[in-house]
């Protein structure tokens, strides 16, 4: 990794597509100023000598936590109350846009 | 003393003798909440009737004989914390009405408990935040500074427990979300061992890091807090089985012998003279108390902890925003050209600027080409500040240091800068990292520019799971100074 990172525009436009964000004109210039200075600093982890170092995602250590495969009333909805804040619905379902194209 | 200074312990007790009523507490804060709340910014929602109710109704069942322990006592909530019936909107517009359909278990193990509940506290909007700014319900002023930070992302409730406008708070610690906002507003804050508090019901910010603790006027109601709130929950895959001892019998008052340890990298030379000689008095009288004090220990990777979270948390972060897509709750642009259209609008207008930036981070750090030279890289470091931590930990008791570089600082002056920003919690995000339990201790005040009288709080860790060895220290430390004993004149 270099000890400098280089984002481009075109970074972040590629960026904010992977995360789903529609970015306006303005924001392209403002963001990519402030991710390559925070990316200029977390290169500094290029630094760390990391070979045959296991990852770590969790502190735990716990691993495999099974339960019976029996319905748990206390975290269900009912459909109703699954359907309280959606913003459309019809006939106790979810409403959104089309997906596919025709 | 006026009702709205009581500690949780002093009201128990008092509400246990009957010589106060839940109702006349409640009414107490709800007074303080009224005149005060429109120029700090504490709360989001006050429950002015319910709480009312809430306390009559806790009133109603003392005389019956009913005991629990925290019977009628108006605490407040952080807006993350999700809330059956009450709305929930973790300080972003996207979630302005929404209104869960279940609580958190925090809140339902201190429902069970009895609690009030006076409110949703103010933060930074998803919990992504060191000074409280990024919230679009209205920005929190320092209780002891007015014009200055609060700190954050608990923001409003460090500012609420300072202001006396509730007991107690909860509070949420990703990268010292707890700790640094309490070290600015005089109280006390703490981050648990990764895995001792149930995260269900939490807004996620970043699931490795995440941690929900108790912000408290003191050290005792720390511990009768983290009583009600710890323990297994097989709704949180990741919250420990384990025995759960009574904190509070931690408290005994005694550190001869405890082996401290002074952190380095905690208290760098660059510091203004004025934060040392608190941090140094606070050192002094550990050592006075009978402590053995190492006052030179070395964290080596603590820069490099900073740099491994802006990957990690923004990672996370990213995962777990990604899903958000305006359809179940929440805002939803209807403007757009299709599904994916309407949710990418949808985003962009209900997310702020820290948000995105998080995202994006979160989204470069993993995305094809960088995974493996950021992401998975940054968990080979934690795996080495771990190994730090477990080290010196073989050596030591507790260790400790600063809570933050400095004192609260100006509203706006790091809003432009988000790595100046970040830099005001390269002290506490290590504990997230490494899953070591954490504290903030109010240990002094220094002056601001214009003689404001800013807090400074001392940070301790312990080993994991070993939060009674925290409770000891800070709470002998607690005992010999009377910084938790200072209010704000709000």
């Amino acid at each position: 990794m270099k000890s400098k990172a280089i984002i481009t525009s075109s970074d972040v436009r590629h960026v904010a597509d992977l995360a789903q964000l529609h970015l306006k004109k303005g924001e392209f210039k403002k963001f990519k100023g402030q991710l390559v200075k925070i990316f200029n600093y977390i290169g500094l982890i290029s630094q760390m000598k990391t070979e045959n170092v296991k990852e770590t995602s969790q502190v735990t250590g716990i691993t495999n936590r099974f339960r019976k495969d029996k319905i748990r009333r206390e975290t269900m909805l009912s459909q109703n109350e699954a359907l309280s804040n959606a913003k459309q619905k019809y006939k106790g379902y979810f409403v959104v846009k089309a997906i596919f194209e025709e | 003393m006026e009702l709205h200074e009581l500690t949780l312990k002093e009201a128990i007790s008092a509400l246990g003798a009957k010589t106060i009523s839940s109702e006349e507490l409640t009414k107490a804060y709800l007074t303080r909440i009224t005149k005060y709340n429109r120029k700090l910014h504490a709360f989001i929602t006050v429950r002015f009737k319910e709480a009312i109710k809430e306390a009559r109704l806790a009133d109603a069942e003392r005389k019956k004989g009913t005991k629990k322990p925290f019977l009628g006592i108006p605490v407040a909530i952080k807006d993350n914390f999700l809330t059956q019936g009450i709305r929930t909107t973790s300080a972003s517009p996207v979630l302005d009405d929404y209104i869960p359909q279940y609580d958190s278990t925090v809140v339902s193990r201190l429902k069970n408990a009895g609690v009030v509940i006076l409110g949703k506290t103010n933060l930074d909007a998803w919990g992504h935040g060191s000074s409280g700014e990024h919230t679009v319900y209205g920005i929190p002023h320092n209780p002891y500074a007015y014009g200055y930070v609060t700190g954050g992302s608990s923001s409003g409730s460090a500012a609420a427990v300072a202001s006396d406008f509730c007991i107690a708070a909860t509070g949420s610690d990703t990268g010292g979300s707890n700790r640094q906002p309490a070290s600015y507003c005089n109280v006390v804050g703490l981050k648990p061992t990764y895995g001792r508090v149930s995260r269900y019901g939490l807004v996620a910010f970043a699931s490795s890091l995440d941690q929900i603790g108790p912000l408290t006027k003191d050290v005792r109601d720390c511990a009768l807090l983290l009583n009600t709130i710890v323990g297994h929950d097989s709704r949180d895959a990741t919250s420990v089985p384990m025995e759960v001892p009574d904190f509070t019998e931690a408290l005994t008052g005694g550190i001869r012998g405890l082996r401290v340890g002074v952190a380095r990298e905690y208290v760098p030379d660059d510091l203004d003279p004025a934060v040392r000689g608190v941090f140094d008095a606070a050192v002094r009288e550990l050592e006075r108390m009978g402590a053995q004090v190492d006052w030179d220990v070395s964290l080596p990777s603590t820069p490099h902890a900073l740099a491994c979270y802006y990957i990690i948390a923004p990672s996370e972060a990213s995962a777990n925003l990604a899903r958000y897509d305006g359809v179940k709750y929440g805002f939803s642009c209807q403007d757009g050209d299709g599904m994916w259209d309407n949710m990418e609008k949808t985003r962009q207008q209900g997310f702020g600027d820290e948000v995105k930036r998080r995202i994006m981070l979160g989204a470069y750090a993993l995305s094809a080409g960088y995974y493996d030279a950021y992401y998975l890289k940054a968990l080979q470091v934690r795996t080495l500040i771990r190994r730090e931590f477990d080290e010196a930990f073989e050596r030591f008791d507790v260790l400790l240091g600063l809570v933050s570089p400095t004192p609260a600082f100006k509203l706006g002056e790091k809003l432009a800068d988000p790595y100046q920003m970040y830099l005001s919690d390269v002290f506490t995000l290590p504990a997230n990292i490494a899953g070591v339990p954490g504290m903030s201790l109010p240990a002094g005040f220094v002056d601001g520019e214009a003689g404001e009288r800013l807090p400074v709080g001392i940070q301790l860790m312990a080993r994991p799971f070993d939060e009674e060895t925290l409770l000891r220290a800070a709470y002998a430390y607690e005992q010999a100074t009377p910084w938790h004993e200072q209010r704000p004149e709000v």
